[in-house]
């Protein structure tokens, strides 16, 4: 990643166990409209956003 | 994510871009509403044990067609360069598809449903997750009861925070039990103890705690998120649970002042000594410093066993609140209006807040709450008012951990 890259990014929060360049587990959850299990990445495409978040 | 959903609206109308979500938080039919309400139409899966075990939400990441993360927290006044650069700052060479540490899930999966042939606290603690995500309802009870073995003295948090997820589940279920929300609390409040810097842990326990603990207001988009839909035409998503007073209370920034009501009941009204009504209080957080603030949740209930139902036609319930010498409160009485049945069964929850004098001592300290409620019983068709002393026990503690952020 280049340095110009780089500035596009905020700095995650401290003790965050993601970085740049890891694998991001294959998260096998509920699925939260249809309560089945669900596999993250049968959901998402081959280039895919993923949010984080709480609706508080 | 308002702004990266219209950001990337036009890659994911090409499918160059897909958007997934991961919610945090123990109802997942709020972020089913909110989901509806913001028309986001991507897959959303739910975490209520913050099993990733993020210190803190929201976190953004732009994955490539590996799962390698190449893009965390991308600023979000920058989404318009970043959307116009994407597929460049995602496009995978191939000497970069090898090489990159795997995450690996730490989700519990099948295998966990059977009790663990080892018995870490850990092991413990997966069964019991993967008992509440995967086995439903009715395996709810097993789930609790594999917690209470991961859990102890010297547990690591975040078996404290999914022993409190366990334990709420139960109590949002038909399975729950009087002293579940209790149990989540004081669980919550260990977790917290162990690390006071997940803000996760910490935002379970500000949901249900004092106003001005509070960040921001937790829930107070539902009310609006609704007309909003209903407006459109469509139907709001139902909730199973409905925000309690605690999660939609806006942050005051300053004291309530006590609410005036009727004078407490006649002390020659009897007292219900049988009794019909099952009482549990919890008190969030489970220890307050001296100045500090409590909310006191109470939740009533017929008895199972005594075949008694509220008696809808005499009335609302009513709570007085008498807290120690030197405490204030929010509410010195708190009504409940009845459903327009003439009997009903359901539980009832009361809330109302208590700040603990600035010279408190550490130890004990009791609130004293009084009822009056009219119930029928089932055998004899014989409806009566009861009265119901209740004392809700608060802990001071100077090493209490604070709740609100600051």
């Amino acid at each position: 990643m280049t340095t110009s890259d780089s500035d596009l990014q905020s700095t995650p929060p401290p003790g965050l166990g993601f970085w740049n360049g890891a694998r991001f587990p294959d998260l096998v959850l509920p699925g939260v409209h249809t309560g089945e299990e669900s596999r993250l990445f049968e959901l998402g495409g081959d280039q895919v956003l993923v949010h984080l978040f709480a609706s508080w | 994510m308002p702004v990266w959903h219209d950001a990337t609206s036009e890659l994911r109308s090409t499918g160059a871009l897909s958007t997934v979500g991961v919610v945090i938080e123990q109802h997942p039919d709020r972020a089913r509403l909110f989901m509806q309400w913001k028309r986001f139409d991507w897959p959303l899966l739910w975490d209520p044990f913050n099993l990733l075990e993020l210190p803190a939400v929201p976190i953004t990441m732009f994955l490539d067609g590996q799962r390698v993360i190449r893009m965390l927290q991308p600023k979000l006044d920058r989404a318009s360069e970043i959307t116009s650069r994407l597929s460049r700052l995602l496009s995978v060479g191939d000497a970069e598809t090898t090489g990159h540490e795997e995450i690996p899930s730490p989700v519990p999966g099948p295998t966990h449903m059977s009790p663990p042939s080892t018995s870490t606290p850990l092991d413990w603690s997966d069964h019991a997750v993967a008992l509440a995500l995967w086995g439903g309802t009715e395996r709810l009870d097993e789930a609790v009861t594999a917690s209470e073995r991961a859990v102890g003295p010297d547990a690591a948090g975040r078996l404290w925070f999914r022993h409190g997820v366990i334990a709420r589940m139960r109590h949002d279920s038909p399975a729950r039990r009087l002293d579940d929300f209790n149990v989540a609390v004081e669980s919550w409040s260990r977790a917290l103890d162990v690390d006071p810097n997940n803000y996760i842990w910490r935002r379970r326990l500000q949901q249900y705690g004092p106003t001005l603990t509070k960040p921001y207001a937790f829930f107070d988009w539902v009310p609006v998120a609704r007309s909003d839909i209903e407006e459109r035409g469509e139907t709001p998503e139902s909730l199973v649970v409905e925000p309690g007073g605690a999660e939609f209370a806006d942050p005051a920034r300053s004291e309530t002042p006590s609410a005036q009501g009727p004078p407490p009941p006649d002390p020659r009204i009897a007292l219900d000594e049988v009794p019909f009504v099952d009482v549990r209080g919890a008190v969030v957080p489970a220890a307050v410093r001296p100045g500090g603030l409590a909310r006191i949740h109470l939740d009533m209930e017929p008895s199972p066993g005594k075949t008694a139902h509220w008696n809808n036609e005499a009335g609302p319930l009513h709570a007085w609140i008498d807290p120690p010498q030197g405490w204030k409160t929010d509410g010195a009485h708190v009504a409940l209006d009845a459903p327009d049945s003439a009997v009903s069964g359901e539980r009832r929850h009361v809330e109302f807040e208590i700040r603990s004098p600035d010279d408190a001592e550490p130890g004990t300290h009791e609130v004293e709450v009084v009822m009056l409620y009219a119930v029928c019983e089932d055998d004899t068709g014989v409806c009566l008012v009861r009265r119901r002393e209740v004392r809700v026990h608060v802990e001071v503690d100077l090493g209490a951990v604070a709740l609100a952020d600051g």
